[in-house]
């Protein structure tokens, strides 16, 4: 990767912390989770988009309470745009932990 | 690489297909056509999502007449047969697009070529339809990266004359490598359509064939054109 392409993607990954430190998203009015207004379940993802918001703040409880992945979920967010072998495992891992984590939300009501 | 009857993925090296047993030779056609062609995935793709968008309004604004008109139809026939026609009118624009990259004058029949591939690109956009519409359920964005993992299918069906899997596969090959760029290269584009139906719905006669155009050009850039489609286009 070229140094002009190392520091684009820095300035965006600075960028996009700077925006889930700065803003807090709102109650959704409207839950845009097929899968929850299908099985009264929540699917995998769930909660990430408050969670990251809640991460980059240091809120780590609140972030795990909304989405117990969502620290995993946020080092494969600013893990995405670097092209390199340590990405492609920890999106695959990350994917398969997302799987198994779907399984025991719908499974176990708790979590 | 990828089998041509099957899909499945076999190694270069090998001479038949571990699922299928078909030959994988390159044997020479007897009637000077059609054997559908083996195709190896680039490696270290990266997209390039906004010099693509760009090539692709300098495109159309080329000739934004017939786009306009091209689109026009385009929505016309997709709201009289809505999911049927879709994949085959997709085709077509992308065999015009081709044609303009290829420097080959370009008629409105060309838009209708697309329908000679009608059997593989229905099945392709009735399957993509129904995958997107699974990861969408969870939480939108899976949905988004479905989409960008078949965003070339049709181009591989129309240029490498693959069927629909094989097609699907061959797209998916080429976005791996690259799923984040891939993925936000399909939001510029949602972005540029979002933009042009803000423009009271009209600016959506630009706006969908610039993507349209975009995607083509990026078949171009990674895949290249079969050299067979430049003969028959």
């Amino acid at each position: 990767m070229t140094q002009r392409g190392i520091l684009i993607r820095a300035a965006g990954a600075a960028l996009l912390l700077a925006a889930l430190w700065y803003f807090t998203p709102p109650d959704p009015g409207l839950r845009l989770c097929g899968f929850r207004w299908l099985t009264g379940r929540p699917c995998p993802f769930c909660g990430l988009t408050h969670a990251l918001f809640a991460l980059a703040k240091g809120h780590w409880r609140e972030a795990i309470r909304f989405n117990t992945l969502s620290p995993l979920a946020f080092a494969m967010l600013f893990a995405a745009p670097w092209n390199c072998r340590v990405r492609g495992r920890l999106w695959t891992a990350g994917l398969a932990a997302f799987a198994v984590y779907g399984v025991c939300r719908v499974v176990i009501p708790a979590i | 690489m990828f089998c041509h009857k099957c899909g499945t993925q076999v190694s270069p090296d090998v001479q038949f297909c571990s699922n299928c047993g078909e030959s994988l030779a390159a044997a020479p056609s007897v009637s000077g056509g059609a054997a559908p062609p083996v195709w190896t995935p680039p490696a270290g793709v990266q997209a390039h999502a906004g010099h693509w968008v760009d090539e692709g309004w300098q495109m159309v604004k080329a000739d934004i007449g017939t786009f306009i008109l091209l689109t026009l139809v385009f929505a016309v026939l997709n709201s009289m047969v809505p999911m049927i026609l879709q994949g085959p009118l997709f085709a077509g624009f992308h065999i015009l697009c081709m044609k303009k990259l290829l420097h080959r004058p370009t008629d409105f029949a060309d838009f209708f070529k697309g329908f000679n591939f009608f059997v593989p690109t229905l099945v392709a956009s009735l399957i993509i339809g129904l995958f997107v519409f699974c990861g969408t359920l969870f939480c939108i964005i899976p949905g988004l990266v479905v989409a960008a993992m078949f965003e070339f299918t049709y181009l591989f069906i129309v240029d490498k004359r693959m069927d629909f899997w094989p097609a699907m596969q061959a797209s998916h090959a080429v976005v791996k490598s690259d799923y984040f760029g891939f993925t936000m290269f399909l939001l510029l584009m949602v972005l540029v359509d979002i933009l042009g139906a803000l423009c009271c719905i009209v600016g959506l006669l630009v706006a969908l064939p610039v993507t349209v155009a975009a995607v083509t050009v990026a078949y171009k850039e990674i895949v290249g054109f079969d050299p067979r489609t430049a003969e028959t286009l």
